[in-house]
């Protein structure tokens, strides 16, 4: 499955969790559903104070990509990629992938045009594939990879909608 | 709890008349007429002195006389008349509503007049342009509005309540691109080199195709299914294309107006593809009416403690509710403040 989440549809971080910024996707979607909370991942202005279960990446103009994980469950992954030309990027089916695109705008699959923190998530068993190039000359995309705390064959798989 | 700043369709243009008729929406019973120059109308149908419905009343030129003690108001919704006596009380008025008529639909604003200017119906062109052709129908369902939009949201429904017409397994078995953009939500499904539906194998008479169909949910009231077939490898804009149009519109917390155009730009003017997709569809919204009812009943009765268990094929579901619960709140922070 795809998720493609543009950047006007993020929801604001809830007042008092820290710097203000917006949350791109997390699991449970909606607060206060009776699935385990897993994980979550936000654009935040300024960078947040470093713990356990937190990943984070600079995103530039001063943003930084913060993931945070229910470390039981889940573990995550958060590179930054710079592409000048298409590059393939490939994932597990029982991981999920989400692209975020930084301050310039990428064409995934060469049909999904991502601008500054448009999010597009990739579970299941499709695609296990994609391109990523840039529209114009360059384009800078943190990919986080969300993998089952558990290991061997009975981890589970890590999915949007838990 | 129902978002009232949008756009609703509340009636057919060949609905509304010269003869006051009468729709519940929103709760709301509105009665609609026409001006004398063919200028739609909708006033609450709430007489202001003993609420009796202006709808079993009259109308006199562009105004409409209460039938009971005959207090006349315009169109705008101010008394201008009691028969009984000269003053005419200061509370003596009904609320209007702003309506907008495009492509034979009439939409109704149900919340604060002073934003339905600024903001456009959907765009519904395919039941007028003469390129395409239409079958319509309109239903009352016997659910609430959220099941609807659920039901339209995920469409592997159609794979085990329509199997004689339009669903089959190549729903189910092709994953699903979800996209949020502001107040919309997407959800598009791509199958590739299959058969054509059932009934878009009559209509059509091709045998392998790839198919597809995006549902784009212009929240919170018109779902529209960009649809189609093409030869295996071909150009969408090529193929044989759909544009069925779902207009939701409340009438209570658990019933539902469904306004519905089915619009193709194939066998444009063709009545036996007419009747064979007017009585087929027909059947499908039947089989949907039926459905939800069942669901709305056992929702009635079901404790919150047992919520949905949602699937990844409820991604667009699950943000769309997302989307209309948080503009939901925002209307109701923005009333409470002006209150």
């Amino acid at each position: 499955m795809r998720l493609l989440m543009r950047a006007n549809a993020h929801r604001p971080v809830p007042e008092g969790d820290g710097p203000g910024g917006v949350e791109v996707a997390s699991s449970p979607d909606t607060p206060g559903r009776p699935e385990r909370w897993l994980w979550h991942m936000r654009l935040l202005d300024g960078a947040p104070a470093p713990s356990e279960g937190k990943v984070t990446l600079a995103m530039g103009q001063g943003r930084t990509l913060e993931v945070t994980v229910n470390t039981g469950a889940v573990r995550a992954d958060v590179q930054l990629l710079d592409v000048t030309e298409s590059e393939l990027l490939d994932r597990d089916e029982k991981e999920l992938v989400a692209l975020i695109a930084s301050e310039s705008v990428a064409v995934v699959e060469g049909r999904h045009v991502l601008h500054p923190s448009d999010t597009l998530v990739l579970e299941g068993d499709d695609p296990l594939r994609v391109s990523v190039r840039p529209a114009n000359g360059h384009a800078s995309v943190a990919v986080v990879r969300l993998t089952s705390a558990t290991d061997g064959p009975h981890g589970m798989s890590v999915n949007w909608v838990p | 709890m129902f978002i009232r700043n949008a756009w609703y369709v509340i009636a057919w243009s060949e609905e509304i008349t010269r003869e006051p008729m009468q729709r519940k929406v929103l709760n709301e019973p509105i009665v609609l007429y026409r001006k004398q120059d063919g200028t739609p109308v909708a006033l609450l149908d709430e007489c202001a002195h003993r609420a009796y419905p202006l709808s079993a009343g009259r109308l006199i030129g562009d105004n409409i006389q209460c039938g009971y003690h005959g207090f006349e108001y315009d169109c705008s919704g101010v008394c201008l008349r009691v028969p009984a006596q000269e003053r005419i009380p200061e509370r003596a008025r009904v609320q209007s509503y702003p309506l907008r008529e495009s492509h034979r639909w009439v939409w109704i604003w149900m919340g604060d007049p002073e934003l339905a200017d600024s903001t456009p119906v959907p765009d519904t062109h395919w039941m007028t342009d003469p390129q395409w052709d239409r079958v319509t129908h309109t239903r009352l369902f016997r659910c609430r509005a959220s099941l609807l939009h659920d039901n339209l949201l995920d469409l592997t429904h159609e794979a085990f309540l329509h199997t004689s017409s339009i669903g089959d397994e190549a729903v189910y078995e092709n994953g699903i691109t979800v996209e949020v953009n502001g107040p919309n939500v997407s959800v598009d499904r791509f199958m590739p080199n299959c058969h054509p539906s059932p009934l878009f194998a009559k209509a059509t008479g091709e045998e392998k195709v790839d198919r597809w169909h995006t549902t784009e949910f212009q929240i919170p009231s018109l779902h529209t299914i960009h649809a189609g077939v093409v030869e295996p490898g071909g150009r969408r804009e090529d193929g044989y294309l759909l544009e069925v149009l779902n207009a939701i519109t409340p009438e209570t917390d658990d019933t539902t107006w469904y306004f519905y155009a089915f619009c193709r730009n194939f066998a444009v003017g063709d009545e036996k593809v007419n009747d064979l997709l007017r009585t087929s569809l027909g059947d499908v919204l039947t089989e949907d009416d039926d459905a939800l009812a069942l669901q709305e009943e056992r929702m009635k009765t079901r404790p919150d403690t047992r919520a949905d268990v949602l699937i990844a094929q409820d991604a667009g579901v699950a943000k769309a509710r997302r989307v209309m619960a948080k503009m939901l709140a925002d209307e109701q922070k923005a009333a409470g403040s002006v209150a």
